[in-house]
């Protein structure tokens, strides 16, 4: 990491982008915790396939329902690994030291989220188009668009709670916990946006749900960063 | 024709009346024993009261 | 150190509570009035008297509780005191206990009413999200040991769960309306004579006697808690 002798602390964004950078460094010298997401969400898609039956049910009905499910768990076990790493030998001292904003460590923790998220959706959409055998059109780009809306809220809500549920005695059980209710809107959001785009019906009638969508964003974008400096302990 | 329901109303009655009742109990039962513990360290306190102790 | 003065006489509130008793007494009281001595509504039957019950604790759960929590939760992270932090967990707990009456009254009322236990109509839904999520601060308070990170985790909860609810309930009601759902026989709110009005406001009195009854016992015991502990502390 390259080391001036700044004569000012980088900006917000700045060290957000910064934080963002060393997470995702680390993430991607092992990429064991990318990589053990990625086969569950495969995994995971494939067993919502054999647990209904696809004579009374077809594929492309149940594809936007497996795809946000597994989006939500595999998302979930990203976010575990988020505020982990800084648990070891205080580390976190090291992020607090720094002259940037609180505020910043969280962007740049929800960023490398998002990164992180990004990825599994780039392999779980194609894989959900091919085993669902859902029909490939410009319905594909309106899916890329939800799955970015819905990972930024998911993302967002999911850092702050990592961030407190690491501190605990019962981490990978309260992060679910903590954060499954905050998803149920995302989810609801994405899945009926999804479903009618696939479709096929008109962008008209997914649009309410976009504003949903849209608005869940911008509400806890918002209030999780202005929430994040008080789960620290200064 | 008002249907004969009688029963369903006084099943939730009870029902509630019992979550209401357990959880006033429940917190009697806590208090008590904070105040047992309370006492204790009290009781336990007052041999060195002489003994300046921090805040 | 946190807590203020170093009293060695602890904050014992009396085994006499009479405020407790006297809202019990007050619930008592509507019960016998809402059984025994108000009409039964001709269309829905005898069960309609669950609501006497049911959309009063629901009231306060919503409107009382949870948003005493949330409000309090605000104050605290402004103003850092422990009372405030105490008043978020008690109402936090009493409301719970009134969410789980609402929850377990209602599908009573909804078997016989509409023919269905549960319906995932808004209100319905909201409410049992509340129920997780106050649930969830009540866990996530037991996991956090240290009582400045635990008020302040918690106070976190607490707002981002008051934006939350909003969200439910407007994602379900669209939900409903963009989604045909089978027409469930609900019976139109009629103007409500006057017996059943009065059996209304007195039971909307008599719980919200319960619930400051319930708040302050339980406010009480989390002043003995805190002082116990530190005392505990102090002798480690």
């Amino acid at each position: 990491m390259t080391d001036h002798a700044a004569a000012s602390p980088p900006g917000t964004l700045a060290a957000a982008w910064l934080v963002a950078r060393k997470d995702l460094a680390i993430e991607f010298r092992t990429r064991t915790a990318f990589l053990s997401a990625l086969v569950f969400a495969l995994l995971g898609v494939t067993i919502f396939y054999f647990a209904w039956d696809a004579t009374a049910v077809a594929a492309a009905d149940l594809a936007p329902g497996v795809l946000w499910v597994i989006f939500t768990f595999a998302g979930l076990l990203g976010l575990q690994r988020s505020f982990g790493s800084e648990l070891a030998d205080r580390a976190v001292d090291g992020l607090l030291g720094a002259p940037i904003a609180r505020e910043a460590i969280y962007l740049g923790k929800a960023l490398a989220n998002l990164v992180f998220v990004a990825g599994i959706l780039a392999v779980t959409i194609p894989a959900v188009v091919l085993f669902y055998n859902l029909p490939l059109g410009a319905g594909i780009g309106a899916l890329a668009g939800i799955a970015a809306l819905a990972a930024v809220g998911l993302v967002a809500v999911g850092t702050l709670f990592s961030a407190m549920a690491v501190n605990t005695r019962m981490a990978e059980l309260l992060l679910p916990m903590l954060s499954l209710p905050f998803f149920v809107p995302v989810v609801m959001a994405a899945a009926q946006s999804s479903a009618r785009l696939m479709a096929g019906r008109p962008v008209a009638e997914a649009w309410p749900w976009l504003r949903i969508l849209v608005a869940f964003d911008i509400v806890f974008v918002t209030a999780c960063t202005l929430a994040f400096p008080f789960t620290l302990d200064e | 024709m008002t249907p004969d329901n009688t029963s369903f109303a006084y099943a939730a009655y009870t029902l509630a009346a019992i979550i209401y009742l357990a959880y006033a109990l429940s917190l009697r039962i806590r208090a008590r024993r904070l105040r047992e513990r309370a006492l204790a360290l009290e009781a336990s306190a007052r041999p060195r009261s002489d003994r300046a102790e921090g805040a | 150190m946190t807590s203020g003065q170093p009293s060695v006489s602890p904050p014992i509130p009396s085994q006499r509570d009479p405020l407790l008793w006297v809202a019990l007494l007050g619930i008592a009281a509507v019960y016998v009035r809402a059984l025994a001595f108000t009409p039964i509504e001709a269309r829905q039957g005898a069960a309609q008297k669950i609501m006497y019950i049911h959309a009063t604790s629901a009231f306060i759960a919503l409107y009382v509780a949870f948003v005493l929590m949330a409000i309090a939760s605000a104050l605290y992270l402004w103003l850092k005191d422990e009372k405030l932090d105490r008043v978020a967990e008690s109402s936090a707990e009493v409301g719970l206990c009134f969410t789980t009456v609402v929850l377990a009254t209602g599908p009573i009322w909804g078997k016989t009413i509409w023919g269905a236990w549960w319906t995932w109509d808004a209100r319905l839904t909201a409410t049992l999200f509340l129920w997780f999520i106050i649930v969830a601060y009540l866990l996530l308070r037991g996991a956090v040991e240290e009582r400045g990170r635990r008020a302040r985790y918690s106070a976190v909860l607490g707002i981002l769960a008051s934006f939350l609810v909003p969200f439910i309930h407007l994602s379900v009601y669209l939900f409903r309306t963009l989604h045909p759902m089978p027409i469930l026989l609900k019976p139109s709110a009629p103007s409500l004579p006057n017996e059943m009005l009065v059996t209304f406001l007195f039971s909307f009195a008599a719980f919200t006697l319960l619930f400051l009854a319930l708040l302050r016992t339980r406010y009480r015991m989390a002043t003995l808690r805190d002082w116990v502990a530190d005392r505990e502390q102090e002798r480690a």
